[in-house]
């Protein structure tokens, strides 16, 4: 059955009245995130409620709409961005939050802002870990839509560990509100890109904010040992809070745009321990220093005040903002691998950024595996061809270590071609029964992740 | 509709601007009318990807682009935390200019400018207000009600008349300082050098008192002070409005006066002048005439807290005990200039302060420039929550450095019955040094 836009256009406006946009100024500031634009959306819901969202897909149930969810527009996958005829349902007003700071838990509508949360623990001595570092601008629906994940998740774990109960709505406007008891469906709609459900509301899992926190700081002549590093950490079952890597591309970059004083070195990895006990904290801080001797570094800085230990971090958040500087756009990768294969990995990715002569910048939270290699490219100088070309041997190079395309910012638009290379036949076929038992229709946000399937 | 973007140069500077955007949404973080609304047509990613809509021709809505251009504050805090360089609350104002031909259809609005062209008419509103104000009629309209009675009655223009006169300072106002003042004022103790100081149009007609003030600072501090009384408007209000004629006629005008004259520093006490006055030299860098003069201005454009930082402060020889005092940034100081430490230095070190730091300080107040007239309800919203915040922050004074703050934050706390004194940081730096050289002071 084709798309009743008329019929279908027509009964949500009369149910929702002056929260559905379709003026073309308004429908065009919907087709975009952080990474992608499509077409704009036929038309766009505020939605203020889950009983919204629900009124909203039962319609395009009825009439054969897509739907496509959008929280901030940060993604960097293109998750939020029409294919095609849509009506994108956006969730930023649906901003109500509670706290229960005895039972550490948060009560969330998909809306609220990642960092808001953060301020409104902060005076109960609390915080919600999964920290990515578009906090700022990314909403929690999104975070969960993603399974974002931040510096802090080395230890303390991605979105999902957070996650105690989902509110969802169906495509066929069904609203569920489930914990993860029994069969964990609501960990099936975590991190599916808005594909299964629409988020509404979660229950979130809180932390006490840690009373100690350490901080080191190794230089490398070599990236590949910085990477060494990493997996001696591993080995020797130390658990930092974060650990976090600079290679020289970023460090160069950093340096030129904010002038912070940072050593020129192959690589930078900065580490926190954290903790209640501050003895404990020192001695974990003193063994990760270790691990970066024994793996080579030129040069391990424990910071010996909170300052100085900001300023050290100050220059990992400046990243993404230097980046910008050295040429407009930038393909940003997001693979993750073993750990034991992180030398092997950056050295044969550093090595066909070379060959390409492309800037290629790499980043990431090397803890986790999680690199972030950046291209940067000027859609002006027309490059776009070998942008993707280095793009796509850096996926390969994670697929033959082991690896997965997407650590955290999700496979939307922009790594859907590389799904069939790096997903089993048989896992892809699994993924398509479940996106048909939950919408048999393909109205959820259509066109993301899976490849297209032939006709049969 | 009609697609009236005619200023072809225009179209390709915004377009070119918007380019830098990579839609990473951080500045949503910090609009204001974002915050409010949630909707991405009133945060600056969106503005901007609408106005390039509309510069490339992908989109022809004027209308509803201008009413995305006018509903910006130009407070441009999306412009101090873009990483990539973005300036939306200029390309709102670029906007402006593009789609209303670099002129603004409203009568009303193009009195108001051609009056702020001309110094004496600005004298004028001053003698008004002193009239109002000392025949009793302020304290009858504010006693009896009457006026908020027909505004919350009948709204309209009544509303706007209301929000205008609840506006107005209730102390009262001093004589306007363009005449009365000297074209010279000698430096005090060593000689440190010789300044401009760039007066106000609206300083001069509400708050010559703290521009006397910052007069005498400097005086203070050793420098010898000039103030060419035939300075006309720094043209903000008309780039606001999208008048680039009338901006460039009173630019003109500026490079005449400033272009050439010796001194080391123009100084002024007003953050939109400042802002304005360090853009000039940008904005016509490809003017054949204004370019080379206006250059000169914006080199030796500075705030006042910014100068006397920059020179060192001189002791005042007050003594304490500080009064609990807090700051507000304005938009045109912090955002615009990066002005944000200077003051609050100068208000920590002195010894009749007991700083204390305003939650959100950096937020605009809701004034930005005609705004709260224009915009009355999201203004008066804005202003709410900055006002809750300065109840929270336990402060008895305010201070701020633009007359379109103070002015908003003096009604602000008047209307919430919050008794704080909203003032000028020259007034607060100056009642040190009178207490210094006070008989029986330090
Ligand atoms: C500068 C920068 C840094 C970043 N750093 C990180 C990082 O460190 N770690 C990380 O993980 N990510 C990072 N990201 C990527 C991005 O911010 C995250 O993926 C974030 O979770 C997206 O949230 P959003 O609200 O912006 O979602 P959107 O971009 O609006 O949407 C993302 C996806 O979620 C779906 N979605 C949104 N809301 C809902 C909902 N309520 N229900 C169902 N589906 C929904 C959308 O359909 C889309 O597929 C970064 C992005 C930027 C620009
Ligand atoms: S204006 Fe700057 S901060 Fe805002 S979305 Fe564009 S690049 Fe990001
Ligand atoms: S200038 Fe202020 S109101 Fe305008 S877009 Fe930027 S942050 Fe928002």
């Amino acid at each position: 059955m084709e798309p009743d836009w008329e019929g279908g256009l027509a009964e949500l406006r009369a149910a929702l009245g002056r929260k559905l946009l379709e003026r073309p100024a308004e429908r065009l500031l919907y087709r975009y995130d952080a990474l992608l634009s499509g077409p704009a959306p036929r038309a766009v819901l505020q939605a203020e409620s889950a009983a919204d969202v629900q009124v909203a897909l039962r319609s395009c149930s009825r009439h054969r709409l897509p739907a496509v969810a959008r929280g901030g527009a940060s993604g960097l996958s293109g998750g939020a961005v029409p294919t095609g005829p849509a009506l994108v349902i956006s969730t930023t007003r649906m901003t109500r939050v509670s706290i229960d700071p005895a039972g550490r838990l948060a009560r969330v509508e998909p809306g609220v802002i990642n960092q808001q949360l953060q301020e409104l623990l902060r005076p109960h001595g609390l915080y919600y870990p999964p920290d990515p570092q578009s906090s700022r601008q990314a909403t929690l629906g999104g975070n969960l839509a993603e399974n974002a994940g931040g510096p802090q998740c080395f230890k303390k774990g991605v979105t999902g560990d957070y996650l105690l109960e989902l509110e969802f709505v169906t495509a066929d406007g069904q609203l569920w509100q489930m914990d993860r008891s029994g069969t964990d469906l609501p960990g099936l709609i975590v991190g599916s890109e808005g594909t299964l459900a629409v988020i509404t509301g979660a229950t979130l899992r809180l932390s006490q904010l840690p009373s100690q926190v350490r901080t080191a700081r190794a230089l490398f002549g070599k990236l590949e040992e910085a990477g060494r590093a990493v997996a001696e950490i591993i080995r020797r079952g130390l658990l930092p809070a974060k650990l976090e890597l600079m290679d020289q591309a970023s460090i160069a970059a950093v340096e030129q745009a904010f002038h912070l004083g940072l050593p020129s070195a192959a690589a930078l990895l900065l580490c926190d321990c954290d903790g209640e006990d501050p003895e404990e904290v020192d001695r974990e801080i003193a063994e990760v220093a270790l691990a970066f001797r024994s793996a080579g570094a030129l040069q391990v800085d424990l910071a010996s005040n909170p300052a100085e230990a900001e300023r050290q971090w100050y220059a990992r958040r400046s990243v993404s903002p230097a980046l910008g500087r050295i040429k407009p756009r930038r393909m940003n990768e997001d693979i993750v691998v073993p750990r034991s294969e992180l030398p092997q990995v950056m050295q044969e990715i550093r090595a066909l950024g070379d060959a390409s002569g492309l800037p290629l910048v790499i980043f990431g939270h090397a803890g986790d595996g999680n690199l972030h290699p950046n291209i940067m490219y000027d859609p002006a100088e027309g490059r776009w061809a070998e942008v993707q070309a280095l793009a796509h041997a850096i996926a390969k190079v994670a697929i033959a270590h082991g690896g997965a395309l997407s650590g955290e910012h999700g496979i939307g638009l922009a790594k859907r071609p590389f799904m069939a290379e790096a997903v089993p036949q048989e896992t892809l076929r699994a993924y398509r029964a479940v996106k048909r038992a939950l919408d048999p229709l393909n109205l959820l946000n259509p066109g993301k992740i899976l490849p297209e399937e032939r006709p049969l | 509709m009609e697609h009236v973007i005619d200023l072809e140069h225009q179209a390709a500077r915004i377009a070119e601007g918007a380019d830098l955007c990579v839609q990473c949404g951080l500045c949503l973080s910090v609009c204001p009318t974002y915050a409010l609304t949630g909707e991405e047509i009133q945060s600056p990613r969106g503005r901007v990807m609408l106005y390039r809509a509309a510069a490339v021709g992908e989109l022809m809505d004027d209308q509803t682009v201008l009413k995305a251009a006018y509903d910006c504050l130009d407070c441009q805090a999306c412009q101090t935390i873009c990483p990539s360089g973005v300036k939306p609350g200029e390309l709102a104002l670029e906007t402006r200019a593009a789609l209303q031909g670099g002129q603004t259809h409203s009568p009303p609005l193009r009195a108001m400018l051609e009056a702020f062209k001309h110094p004496w008419a600005m004298d004028l509103v001053n003698a008004a207000l002193l009239g109002y104000q000392r025949s009793g009629l302020q304290g009858w309209v504010r006693g009896s009600g009457l006026l908020r009675g027909l505004a919350s009655h009948y709204g309209g223009r009544w509303a706007d008349l209301q929000t205008m006169e609840s506006l107005l300072p209730q102390r009262p106002i001093a004589p306007a300082m363009r005449l009365r003042r000297p074209r010279w004022t000698p430096h005090r103790g060593a000689y440190r050098g010789t300044v401009a100081f760039f007066l106000g149009c609206v300083m001069n007609a509400v708050f010559s008192e703290a521009s006397a003030a910052s007069c005498e600072l400097l005086a203070r501090n050793g420098y010898d002070v000039v103030l060419l009384p035939e300075t006309s408007c720094c043209g903000a209000p008309h780039i606001e409005e999208g008048d680039d004629r009338g901006y460039r006629q009173l630019a003109a005008k500026t490079a005449r006066l400033y272009g050439d004259l010796a001194v080391d520093a123009i100084v002024t006490d007003c953050a939109a002048c400042g802002a304005e006055l360090k853009k000039l030299g940008r904005y016509f860098a490809d003017d054949p005439e204004l370019a080379t003069p206006l250059a000169r201005v914006s080199a030796l454009a500075r705030g006042i807290s910014e100068f006397l930082r920059w020179a060192g402060i001189r002791e005042t020889g007050a003594t304490g005990p500080g009064r609990p005092t807090t700051y507000q940034d304005a938009c045109h100081l912090c955002h615009a200039q990066g002005i944000c430490k200077q003051p609050r230095e100068l208000l920590q070190d002195n010894p009749q302060v007991a700083y204390v730091e305003l939650e959100g300080a950096d937020a605009c107040c809701g004034s930005a420039g005609i705004y709260n007239l224009s915009h009355r309800e999201t203004s008066q919203e804005l202003l709410k929550g900055k006002v809750e915040r300065v109840r929270r922050s336990g402060a008895e004074v305010l201070a701020a450095e633009n007359p379109g703050c103070l002015l908003q934050l003096e009604a602000g706390c008047r209307e919430a019955g919050l008794a704080v004194e909203v003032r000028h940081t020259s007034l607060i730096l100056l009642d040190a040094y009178l207490e210094g050289e006070a008989p029986g002071g330090a």
